[in-house]
């Protein structure tokens, strides 16, 4: 991996390794040969393309109000005029970018998310001057459709954002309607090549970190809009299961990762895991779930909610794949994160079948906990002051939470508090004691 | 080279297909406009504060159902037909739904909303119309004094062809809109 931070840190290091002898002049030569310049130039070029794809942004929302005012005075061919141009002109610059600037990613981006913008602004304003109702879904499923194949006509990756965006909103519309976003999936997943061609060409390189946040953000929202939710419940198991397997496969492929930016999957897993472990401790998320309750009015569309059967057991399946195969690998403190799907599985099953709620919620307090304490000793251990302020704030959280919690009596709550509090008292004096001998 | 031709190839394709979406809608429009047969419906008294959601009329039918005998059955959502009929006051009205498309232009397209045992409600297609940013609040005065009065003068006027409609113009007090609204400003200046 060419991180620029790493090369930095190596040519720093450069005139040391020499001074001691660790390096010879000659060495040192050949390391900066074969690593090559440190490319000073690539900030700039990030805020060339930041800027070019904000700018076009702004134009094209820009047009898109100024058309919304709906000017009166304006005739239907002005009109018709007016509501082409704007996708004309986006036309044009993409094809001059295509032919002209195809190896400037700036160019790229701007022309593209200015084209995708117009085809919306195009459609509207139809839509404004002859009345059409307001199908909004099918509004967002032909632009959408119109704009993707810029992603790989141009290269470019905000188009790619966009239509995540775009799709979401789509499937949220199709479920306002009463109908199913079904056909989320296949759609989104045309986006995963150039996701996998970023991936292939440099995995840390901002292109693929931008796409990968786009993904994990689009990915928690569209979950639980394309589900038909018929199973009720069954949103646990996906969740845990869309979390874990976010956060496996982060700390999988993308374990290099120096930073949280650089790390979007594991973050959002993370925090995703760490926020529906806590909602599981509470007794809503368990009241009324499993089969019994199997919802069967209009509104819930039996066959589309085959898929999330298979959602739910593929997220399962795959969270388990990734935890085995990373089991000599990775720390307990991971392998724990990546469990909450098996957890929540096994609690959603348990109570499918008539148990008490309160089997979840004591499983979940105890896996909470245990995450907050693997989290903090971990990061006490690597001196990553991070995740010793993570697994703090875990604690702190499931403390005050419990301490305000009116479902549990008194007398078990003061009673669970104390022996906690002397476990950590104990904890503390045995160390202390252990590391006096040595 | 041949990479960029085959690209631009692909590029051609799309952009003819971007335009051909606004370049049909704008004609079937168009067209429905200029060879439509013409009916006014008119429209119900709606609730003021939910008449105008940011710069359009939202258009509800004062006649949104029509009977069907007992065997007749339709899902909801379903597409159908209205068929039309001028009463004497030269305003629209259903006479019957069907699933089959009749002949002629006296249909339009619908969906089916809910059932009843003998009727059947239908969502047109036409539900908006669409106003200037600044007349929009001066229309939704006239609309609601029009309307609480209970002076059923309120008609939008609606072209038709092979079942598809297009929304014309809409008539407050037997005047265009705009026409209605320009005539408001000019009384208030004397």
């Amino acid at each position: 991996m060419k991180n620029r931070k790493h090369l930095q840190w190596l040519y720093r290091e450069l005139p040391a390794l020499m001074n001691d002898g660790v390096l010879t002049a000659e060495a040192a030569e050949k390391l900066l040969a074969y690593y090559g310049e440190i490319k000073e130039s690539s900030k700039k070029r990030i805020a060339l393309i930041a800027f070019s794809a904000l700018g076009a942004s702004l134009v094209g929302l820009g047009i898109i109000l100024l058309l919304a005012h709906n000017w009166d005075d304006l005739s239907r061919s002005v009109r018709t005029v007016l509501s082409i141009a704007p996708m004309v002109l986006g036309q044009v610059l993409a094809g001059w970018t295509m032919i002209k600037k195809k190896d400037s990613v700036a160019w790229r981006e701007g022309s593209a998310i200015f084209l995708s913008l117009a085809i919306g602004s195009s459609i509207s304003l139809v839509a404004q001057t002859y009345h059409i109702s307001g199908d909004a879904g099918r509004f967002f499923l032909t632009w959408m459709l119109l704009t993707v194949p810029l992603v790989y006509l141009l290269d470019a990756s905000f188009p790619a954002l966009f239509y995540l965006w775009g799709m979401t909103t789509w499937a949220g519309i199709r479920q306002d309607e009463a109908g199913h976003a079904l056909f989320f999936w296949p759609l989104a997943t045309v986006i995963i090549p150039h996701f996998v061609r970023a991936v292939k060409e440099n995995r840390y390189s901002v292109r693929s970190i931008i796409l990968a946040w786009g993904i994990s953000i689009c990915l928690c929202v569209a979950t639980g809009l394309a589900m038909e939710h018929a199973l009720p419940g069954l949103w646990i198991v996906t969740y845990s299961g869309l979390f874990a397997a976010l956060f496996m496969a982060g700390s999988h492929w993308f374990g290099e990762a120096p930073t949280i930016w650089q790390r979007p999957f594991q973050t959002v897993g993370a925090a995703g895991i760490a926020v529906l472990a806590f909602l599981f401790t509470y007794k809503w998320p368990w009241q009324g779930v499993g089969w019994q309750h199997y919802r069967s009015s209009a509104e819930y569309h039996a066959v589309p909610a085959i898929f999330d059967y298979v959602l739910a057991a593929a997220l399962l399946l795959f969270t388990l794949y990734l935890l085995i195969g990373r089991v000599r690998h990775d720390g307990a403190t991971t392998l724990l994160f990546g469990m909450l799907p098996v957890v929540s599985a096994l609690s959603f099953v348990v109570i499918g079948f008539g148990a008490n709620t309160s089997f979840a919620m004591i499983l979940s307090n105890i896996y909470l906990f245990s995450l907050g304490i693997m989290t903090t000793t971990t990061g006490i251990r690597n001196l990553h002051l991070g995740a010793v302020n993570a697994g703090m704030f875990i604690l702190s959280a499931l403390i005050i939470a419990r301490f305000f919690d009116s479902e549990v009596g008194f007398v078990i709550r003061g009673l669970a508090f104390i022996i906690v509090g002397i476990g950590f008292l104990l904890t503390n004096f045995v160390i202390i004691r252990r590391s006096a001998k040595n | 080279m041949n990479k960029l031709k085959y690209s631009l190839g692909l590029f051609a394709v799309l952009a003819v297909a971007q335009i051909s979406v606004p370049v049909y809608m704008i004609w079937h429009r168009e067209a429905t406009l200029r060879d439509g047969r013409q009916f006014r419906f008119q429209t119900a008294p709606v609730d003021p504060y939910d008449a105008f959601r940011g710069r359009y009329v939202a258009l509800q039918m004062a006649q949104n159902s029509a009977p069907i005998s007992s065997d007749e059955k339709f899902a909801s959502n379903q597409k159908v037909f209205a068929h039309l009929e001028v009463d004497d006051k030269g305003l629209a009205r259903i006479v019957k739904v069907t699933s089959e498309q009749p002949a002629g232009d006296a249909h339009v397209q619908c969906r089916v909303s809910t059932m009843t045992d003998s009727l059947v409600y239908l969502q047109f297609p036409f539900d908006r119309y669409y106003m200037d940013e600044e007349a929009a609040p001066a229309a939704e005065a006239a609309y609601f004094e029009h309307s609480r009065r209970e002076v059923q003068d309120v008609y939008v006027t609606v072209r038709v062809k092979e079942g598809f409609a297009v929304v014309e113009e809409l008539y407050i007090a037997g005047m265009a809109i705009k026409q209605f609204l320009s005539r408001g400003v000019e009384e208030k200046r004397f």
